[in-house]
């Protein structure tokens, strides 16, 4: 190791930091020619640049090193597009390229995949939101944008994350084979796909028709409880009122059975005859949804 | 050192880069496609659709690995990670070799996406040299590098890129994939003689080729795997046919991506210039026939979206 931290000083180690500098720099190569902590590292300036770079019979250095750096960018943009598909629909591709280059400038890429590109684009949103949308009452356009950025990272997520395809998850029928006095000590064990999000807007439905070749308008802002997971290889979202949200998340966060209903027959306004039949809905529809892996009776 | 022709790898015939647009078809059909390329990167993460299509084309056809991140010639770490999972990938799908090129994506840990030039240093050269040496004994098998195009040069370069490929080739003990595009690629914007370059590589160990199509820009051209392949390519193809005695060969086609059947037939025209039976088909796209085009992009790495409902 060199005084400055570096692996070597070797030439190898300067030219490479040099030119990744140089093609990465947001104003362009001869920006990032003349640019101070380029220089530091190889102290070239543009007149001179054939001294480490050459020519070519039809072009010349510079114009050589922008083919990289033209590439650079845009390749790392058309990326960002593509993830984050319906937060470029409804920013439009000036105002979303202004914020992924940005971002990019801010959270320049460190993984070996593309896969990862995005994966800070959420929280880059959020940490540079206005002062005065935070302070808000109401969920305001730039929640907007987080919440669509949020939801669009989770798909990919989930897309590439394990799942239940090659598996068997618990079925309804499993469920009622479970004793009855055995349910109230059972804990359910989620898929590994399964993810539960609140936003403020419905921001599901706005991506869907974006997806679908539609041209919808900006959703208003209402509370949206989502339940995210995939079958078949492709991710499935639907949106559950807020006391099925509720017991759903205390489930999958390990209580059991009798903890979660009790929790939330105590909290419902449904009358004593009808608790039995709504629980027996959802839980044969989370079961139909193949939400859980498996059961754990006590 | 010397070696088994193709470093004692068969010759899988001719062969399609595999891409997330033609799965449908590939499922449904079957093809008779002789093998499948596929980018490492887009598989070796992917716990869902990607990997179980995967799964069932290496049950039917032999499966080749192509890597974009290895970054072999960076003064980075290697990436002892992406090391593990190229190696678990490649031992799941029994992959007949694995491949990336003699390149950089990054350094400082700040990653490019990009395929980057090394200067053709003897300092350059070593550092590759162990590199390949360590790779292989973590992939339990020997690299294939490939020759990349590239647009710029370095004044510090002491010897041309054939010189420190085969160098590299014979003091590592890897095999080569000679993109023949590449080869002509490089050869414009750098202004030197393609079949000089082919010869002077060590032809016993190439274990692959690559065809793809390029984009002109006029004065300089940029390996955008869009199209067919043009004559001059073939001329070149025709050569590293002959001085290798043939090896696996294989179609990269990335950008506006026709059916698979279009892709597939533009692989098996190379049946002419290995059965050696007279002119190329009529099909044939002439070098003066190109357009210029004003920018272009290249993409080495294929970006995989989530498909939701
Ligand atoms: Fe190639």
């Amino acid at each position: 190791m060199t005084a400055d931290g570096s692996p070597s000083a070797t030439d190898l180690h300067r030219l490479q930091r040099w030119m990744l500098s140089v093609v990465t720099h947001p104003s362009g190569v001869e920006a990032g020619i003349e640019d101070e902590a380029t220089r530091r590292i190889t102290d070239v300036t543009t007149d001179r640049i054939e001294e480490v770079v050459g020519r070519s019979k039809a072009l010349d250095s510079v114009s050589r090193l922008q083919v990289y750096a033209n590439a650079y960018f845009v390749r790392l943009l058309e990326c960002l597009r593509e993830e984050f598909v319906a937060l470029h629909t409804i920013l439009g591709q000036e105002t979303f390229d202004a914020f992924a280059f940005q971002y990019l400038q801010a959270d320049p890429p460190h993984s070996y995949t593309l896969g990862e590109l995005g994966a800070n684009f959420p929280r880059f949103l959020r940490e540079n939101q206005p002062a005065e949308d935070l302070a808000a009452d109401v969920p305001t356009w730039s929640h907007l944008l987080i919440d669509l950025a949020r939801l669009e990272r989770l798909y990919s997520e989930i897309f590439d994350g394990p799942g239940t395809e090659n598996g068997t998850p618990l079925r309804p029928d499993d469920l009622q084979s479970i004793p009855t006095e055995a349910w109230p000590g059972c804990r359910l064990k989620p898929v590994p796909c399964l993810r539960l999000e609140t936003f403020d807007f419905p921001v599901h439905v706005y991506r869907t028709a974006v997806t679908r070749g539609e041209e919808p308008t900006p959703p208003s802002p209402e509370l949206t409880h989502l339940v995210l997971t995939r079958r078949e290889f492709v991710v499935r979202r639907t949106a559950l009122p807020v006391d099925e949200f509720e017991m759903l998340g205390a489930l999958v966060d390990g209580a059991t059975v009798g903890e979660a209903v009790g929790r939330w027959a105590s909290q419902s306004e449904l009358p004593d005859h009808e608790l039995a039949p709504r629980i027996r809905t959802m839980f044969a529809g989370w079961a139909a949804a193949n939400y859980f892996a498996s059961v754990e009776l006590p | 050192m010397s070696s088994a022709p193709r470093l004692g790898h068969a010759n899988l015939g001719l062969g399609v880069g595999l891409r997330t647009t033609h799965y449908p078809h590939i499922l449904e059909k079957w093809p008779a496609v002789d093998w499948f390329e596929i980018i490492s990167e887009n598989y070796m993460d992917s716990g869902g659709r990607p990997r179980y299509v995967l799964d069932q084309i290496a049950e039917r056809y032999p499966i080749v690995m192509h890597g974009v991140s290895m970054s072999i010639g960076s003064t980075d770490p290697l990436d002892v990670e992406y090391l593990r999972k190229l190696k678990k990938l490649a031992d799941d799908v029994n992959a007949g070799w694995v491949s990336d090129h003699v390149c950089w994506t990054g350094v400082t840990s700040k990653n490019s996406h990009d395929l980057l030039p090394m200067p053709y240093t003897e300092e350059a050269l070593r550092h590759v040299v162990d590199r390949i040496r360590t790779v292989s004994e973590v992939l339990e098998r020997p690299l294939v590098l490939e020759n990349p195009s590239s647009y710029v040069t370095f004044a510090e370069s002491t010897m041309p890129e054939w010189e420190f490929v085969r160098r590299m080739a014979e003091e590592s003990d890897c095999g080569l994939l000679v993109d023949v595009n590449n080869v002509y690629v490089s050869a414009f914007n750098h202004d030197f003689d393609p079949f000089e370059y082919l010869r002077a590589l060590p032809m016993d160990r190439v274990v692959q080729f690559h065809l793809a199509g390029h984009t002109h820009c006029g004065t300089h051209i940029v390996d955008t795997h869009d199209g067919r392949v043009i004559d001059p390519v073939w001329d070149l193809y025709k050569l590293a046919h002959e001085l290798t005695g043939g090896a696996s060969t294989l179609l990269e086609w990335d950008a506006d991506i026709p059916p698979f059947e279009e892709v597939h037939s533009e692989v098996l025209k190379a049946k002419t210039v290995i059965d050696g039976d007279g002119p190329l088909p009529e099909t044939r796209v002439a070098a003066d026939d190109v357009e210029f085009a004003e920018e272009a992009i290249p993409h080495p790495a294929a970006f995989v979206t989530a498909e939701a409902e």
